[in-house]
């Protein structure tokens, strides 16, 4: 107590620069804490002790008065070895000085000691007659040149010459004393990048980095399939996808989006989907017209081709424009009313011939393993039965990309029999028997579909391949609410100035410039029951997805900016007087995950459990979408709300609820925990519960309108086959009694690799061809076949 | 091909094959198991010398070397390539008996 009437306490201090701030006993604790670990130390209380001693100290020494970081430093040193920590001691004297030098450098001094340390190492690399060698990342091996790092961080991070010379005589220092003999460029970046961190220099470490891959990760791409995306082969083409992938990644985080978003990413507040992609928008949507009417004339090719005269050579055009775009889109290639579109190519083509093409066309798009990491055209075409009401009167381009001179009014009949066509191909599957992967085929339903003749016959059809194979998609347009759809749901609703497109058709292309996903059952963890919270929290995490979609937007304008010399030329091919990529018009997606648990945790009950349950997540959905549109308001650019397909981030989200709010997660996560766990996608109700599908369809419908960018109800099969008619039934009344945007049948099957046979259901054992449990086989070389023995 | 090399193969996939060197009705040979598919086969060493790597391993499948097919997300695609999550969505998922026309959908 005697002491403390002596003493004032210490508020301020005064900076090097000469500023005064205020007095933080924890940095002292943090400096002293850092010292100890360098040594090994691990004890963050007796940093905090030592610093209270050095809190003691000063506020009895200045009484007062602000001391200097220097006078502060001076008294921790004193304290340090007066409580006899003379290893921590040591260790921090160490980092001053080191401190000091880089600041006596950054004024253009070089240290006495500096000078003679440097002449000591030149000392020694003539007695061990130093004979480095690098083996540089131009597969080349070539001799040690210190230059060569003073050079490289001078050129990525803007230092001064003369510290980077000091940083690189550093590193040298320890390569020489380790007697090294064979030393890599990416070695020598660590090394590098140790020495900064040693200095305290984080912010040159951040741009000296180097993207890469341990040796083990990149042995087991090569070896193992990708698993986060379905649509991936294995093989080398999708093993570079995969490497590519990861680096683009980093990137990403590191340079594209601000550290804020990068977290918040990496964290699981949000999911920013194809970071992988980082240099493409997301997907697209195109219109047949624009090659009808200018042929393939892109950027950069080594041959250009006039329109089209021919189906066939349509065709082609169609699929190798679509080939190109996938390499420049992370997402689905989206073709609008092709069979219309199609049709003054084909008027008067024999059945045979129509089904000939048909069948061309999705063979084309199903087996063509080429683009993006090997993957077949992740494609999607949309079709009509009827010529919907945007498309009645405008004129047609035929062959040679001239008008015919009529409508596409006129044409009804050539699309419809073309339509049909390709559904029986569709029917019939592969050569196997296996439904088609791609393209998808997107039936459009609109109100003219009722009232165009043959409606009922078609519609069977479709539902036969439905039932079947489980190709269609059906979607509902109804009252003029006409839209474009592609990808895994993603449809582009078009307004009253894409109606006006309408009339010049090959205008019709959309673009999906990125998806992040909101992880809304955290949300509800984090609000612990409060509405007000839970509402708050949800606007602060939209603007964190808003920044996000403006960080990327950024990024690819300037990508854009280097035109047709630039990595996006094709987006910027100038046809018809805009680039073929239209920033005005595309979207920004706000995706949803895990609705139906952020519910359940909120208000203790599922969706399907309680109307008010399901209330509650409509206000969810109702709030997001009115942000949305404020937001399309505020900023220009156009957000809308979608379902995510969250292939992989349902998944991930969940795991990562699992780890970092496990008692919370655990009470809603659906799956197996904890390794198999996964969130419910988007708004849709708990995929396990037995509802009857016109109550799912009719109860996610109810999100449907308020989800812009396309939503989807799921049916599955299984290995049940429904009657077509009764599926037909079904579609009608969806249409005409639901708000339900988009459904989808699917059933499943198993097909034996061992005597290629196919077979509806999910079984272990091949039908055909498998033995009993038992069994052993035997195989003798006598008898050609193996023989079974219980 | 080449018994060693054989052994060799199924010793460098431990984590898919077991195996014996054993007689059978006479016959000097390999029993194999694979456990991926839970299987039992023997090979006779005369066997494995006149079959080529692929084919003898064919043997241990069964007809259990099978792909399952259904829609992940939005698209058709085999569910061996599947992630953790969505496989065990797959296990989850309710699968409609009946298309229930018959429920009023009018309301």
């Amino acid at each position: 107590m005697a002491e403390k009437i002596n003493s004032k306490k210490i508020e301020f201090i005064k900076k090097r620069d000469g500023r005064i701030v205020p007095f933080e006993k924890t940095k002292i604790a943090d400096a002293i804490f850092k010292a100890a670990q360098s040594v090994g130390g691990q004890d963050r209380y007796l940093a905090e002790d030592l610093a209270e001693a050095v809190t003691v100290y000063l506020n009895k020494e200045f009484l007062g008065r602000i001391p200097t970081v220097e006078e502060i430093q001076d008294i921790v040193e004193k304290v340090l070895i007066k409580t006899g920590h003379a290893k921590t001691a040591k260790a921090y004297i160490l980092y001053r000085e080191k401190r000091a030098r880089i600041r006596h450098l950054k004024m253009g001094i070089i240290d006495k000691s500096i000078l003679e340390e440097h002449q000591e190492i030149a000392k020694l690399k003539e007695s061990t007659d130093l004979s480095l060698f690098v083996r540089t990342s131009a597969e080349d091996i070539v001799k040690w040149d210190i230059d060569r790092i003073v050079d490289s961080l001078v050129k990525e991070t803007g230092m001064e010459k003369n510290i980077a010379s000091f940083i690189a005589t550093e590193v040298e220092k320890e390569i020489v004393a380790s007697k090294v003999k064979n030393l890599t460029a990416p070695l020598i970046r660590e090394l590098v990048n140790a020495k900064l961190i040693e200095y305290g220099m984080e912010d040159t470490r951040r741009k000296y980095t180097r993207l890469g891959l341990p040796l083990y990760d990149v042995k087991n791409i090569i070896f193992n399939p990708n698993k986060e995306n379905a649509n991936i082969p294995h093989n080398p083409e999708a093993t570079n996808l995969t490497l590519a992938e990861q680096i683009k990644k980093e990137f990403a985080l590191l340079e594209v989006f601000s550290p804020e978003i990068s977290d918040a990413h990496l964290r699981g507040d949000i999911h920013l989907h194809d970071l992988g992609f980082i240099d493409r928008p997301y997907c697209s949507g195109q219109s047949l017209e624009y090659v009808k009417k200018f042929g393939l004339h892109l950027p950069n090719a080594l041959s250009i081709a006039k329109p089209a005269k021919h189906p066939e050579t349509l065709l082609a055009h169609m699929v190798k424009f679509s080939a190109a775009l996938q390499g420049h889109f992370n997402g689905a290639i989206g073709w609008d009313a092709v069979n219309i579109f199609f049709a003054p190519f084909i008027e008067g083509l024999s059945d045979t011939d129509m089904k000939q093409l048909a069948q061309m066309l999705i063979y084309e798009y199903s087996q063509q393993a080429v683009a993006r990491g090997g993957q077949a055209i992740f494609s999607d075409i949309n079709l009509y039965w009827e010529v919907p009401e945007h498309f009645l009167d405008v004129p047609a381009i035929g062959p040679g990309g001239k008008e015919t001179g009529k409508t596409y009014r006129e044409y009804q009949k050539t699309a419809q029999r073309f339509v049909k066509a390709l559904f029986e191909v569709y029917l019939e599957g592969d050569g196997i028997g296996r439904p088609f992967f791609f393209p998808k085929p997107l039936l459009h339903i609109t109100n003219r579909f009722f009232e165009t003749d043959g409606w009922e016959e078609f519609l069977e059809l479709v539902c036969l391949v439905a039932s079947e194979k489980g190709n269609p998609y059906f979607v509902f347009d109804r009252d003029n609410t006409a839209r474009i759809s592609e990808c895994c749901r993603l449809s582009f609703k078009l307004e009253a100035t894409d109606i006006n497109d309408a009339k010049t058709p090959w205008k019709m292309r959309f673009s999906a410039l990125q998806n992040i996903t909101l992880n809304l059952p955290r949300i509800a963890y984090l609000a612990m029951h409060d509405d007000n919270k839970l509402f708050q929290s949800l606007e602060n995490l939209m603007e964190i997805a808003i920044k996000a979609h403006i960080q990327k937007r950024r990024f690819i304008e300037d990508l854009l900016s280097y035109g047709q010399n630039g990595p996006l030329a094709l987006l910027t091919m100038n046809l018809d007087g805009e680039p073929y990529l239209r920033m005005h018009r595309v979207t920004h997606l706000i995706g949803l995950l895990g609705l139906n648990e952020m519910v359940q945790y909120h208000t203790g009950k599922q969706m399907h459990e309680s109307e008010e349950s399901f209330k509650f997540g409509l206000k969810v959905i109702s709030f997001l979408k009115i942000l949305c549109d404020r937001k399309t308001k505020e900023k220009g650019y156009r957000f809308v709300l979608e379902q995510t397909p969250a292939e992989s981030t349902a998944h991930r989200l969940a795991r990562l609820d699992y780890e970092h709010y496990r008692s919370q997660s655990t009470q809603v996560l659906k799956g197996t925990i904890p390794e198999r766990v996964y969130y419910t996608n988007s708004t849709y109700l708990n995929i396990s519960e037995a509802l009857s599908p016109i109550e799912r369809v009719k109860k996610e419908g109810i999100f449907h309108p308020l989800i812009e960018a396309g939503a989807l109800t799921h049916i599955w099969l299984g290995e049940s086959n429904p009657e077509p008619r009764a599926l037909a039934n079904f579609v009608i009344k969806v249409f005409k009694n639901t708000k339900n945007a988009q459904i989808a049948f699917s059933p499943e099957f198993t097909s034996c690799l061992d005597c290629g046979r196919i077979y509806r259901g999910i079984s272990k054992n091949c039908p055909w061809c498998s033995v009993s449990e038992n069994g052993i086989i035997r195989v003798h070389p006598e008898k050609s076949t193996e023989q079974l023995t219980i | 091909m080449d018994r060693n090399r054989f052994i060799e193969h199924l010793k460098n996939y431990q984590h898919q094959y077991e195996f014996e060197e054993k007689k059978d009705n006479g016959y000097a040979g390999i029993l194999v198991k694979n456990k991926e598919y839970n299987t039992l086969t023997f090979f006779t060493d005369q066997a494995i010398e006149e079959k080529e790597l692929v084919e003898l391993l064919r043997h241990t499948h069964h007809g259990k070397n099978v792909e399952w097919i259904s829609r992940v997300t939005g698209y058709f695609s085999k569910i061996n390539s599947w992630n953790k999550g969505k496989k065990e969505e797959f296990k989850d998922r309710y699968r409609v008996r009946d298309i229930g026309i018959g429920s009023d959908i009018t309301g």
